[in-house]
């Protein structure tokens, strides 16, 4: 009884260590380096497996990208005030209100569409595998994002 | 009750087990429990390597699935997060609400 017990508790013993090695050393170190350090460029490199030439093309879709991007937030964060500036007036006519709506709305399609295609762009610049994996992820969730995403998130966001 | 009947029921009324005590039986179980006592665990091991080798690569095999798993599940929690950061960076959308 005594022996049967030592035996189970030492094949318990190597099983848990057995586990504990393969957790620790399933997965890629420089990933996960990546997503505990919130690296969105680290994480594309690792998770995708960019050479340094994708790398870079990526990079400089993304500078390019930020522009157009503080462009967006600008005209919408304008469209979004005038709107809440009309909606506090008094009488002013439902038809002002309902098109400066229509024209946030325009505008947040706008922003949409140019997610979309800015990250075809960067798909194109991976390989097959890793662009089709890559858009998967991210194209599903771009629809109404904004509508989605926690507003107070602390990432490393920039600001315009 | 015809008369095969009725002889088969009188054969099982005749019949008795007559069961006999096997010579040391007590005093073979007492020296069998007292020889597993002063066992070594070595020698037990050794005496059913097959089982418990055969149980330990199972319970190695079973703990390495899981931890594989759960790594597993930890990336893709994580993947998701990251996902959702990255958009948030690139979303004017959402930029255009933080910094309001």
């Amino acid at each position: 009884m005594k022996n049967r017990s030592i035996s189970l508790a030492l094949v318990l013993a190597v099983a848990a260590a057995a586990g504990v090695v393969v957790y620790r050393n399933s997965g890629d170190a420089a990933l996960e380096r990546a997503l505990a350090e919130g690296d969105a460029m680290a994480w594309l490199r690792a998770d995708f497996g960019l050479t340094e030439e994708q790398f870079d093309a990526i990079k400089t879709l993304h500078d390019d990208y930020s522009v157009v991007c503080a462009e967006h937030c600008l005209e919408i964060q304008k469209a979004s005030l005038a709107l809440e500036r009309l909606k506090t007036r008094e009488g002013v006519a439902a038809e002002t209100v309902a098109a400066a709506e229509r024209r946030l709305e325009e505008l947040r399609a706008v922003c949409e569409s140019a997610i979309a295609t800015h990250v075809r762009r960067c798909a194109a610049m991976m390989s097959a595998e890793a662009g089709e994996r890559y858009l998967a992820l991210v194209l599903p969730k771009i629809k109404d994002f904004d509508h989605q995403a926690p507003p107070d998130l602390g990432v490393n966001r920039h600001r315009h | 009750m015809n008369s095969s009947e009725t002889k088969l029921s009188e054969a099982l009324q005749a019949w008795r087990v007559e069961a006999r005590p096997a010579a040391n039986f007590r005093p073979d179980v007492w020296a069998r429990i007292r020889r597993a006592e002063r066992e070594s665990w070595t020698a037990y091991v050794r005496g059913r390597l097959a089982g418990w080798a055969v149980g330990a690569a199972m319970a190695v095999a079973v703990a390495g699935l899981a931890g594989n798993a759960m790594a597993r599940a930890k990336l893709e929690a994580e993947r998701e997060r990251m996902v959702v950061s990255y958009l948030t960076e690139l979303d004017p959308r959402v930029l255009a609400k933080l910094d309001h």
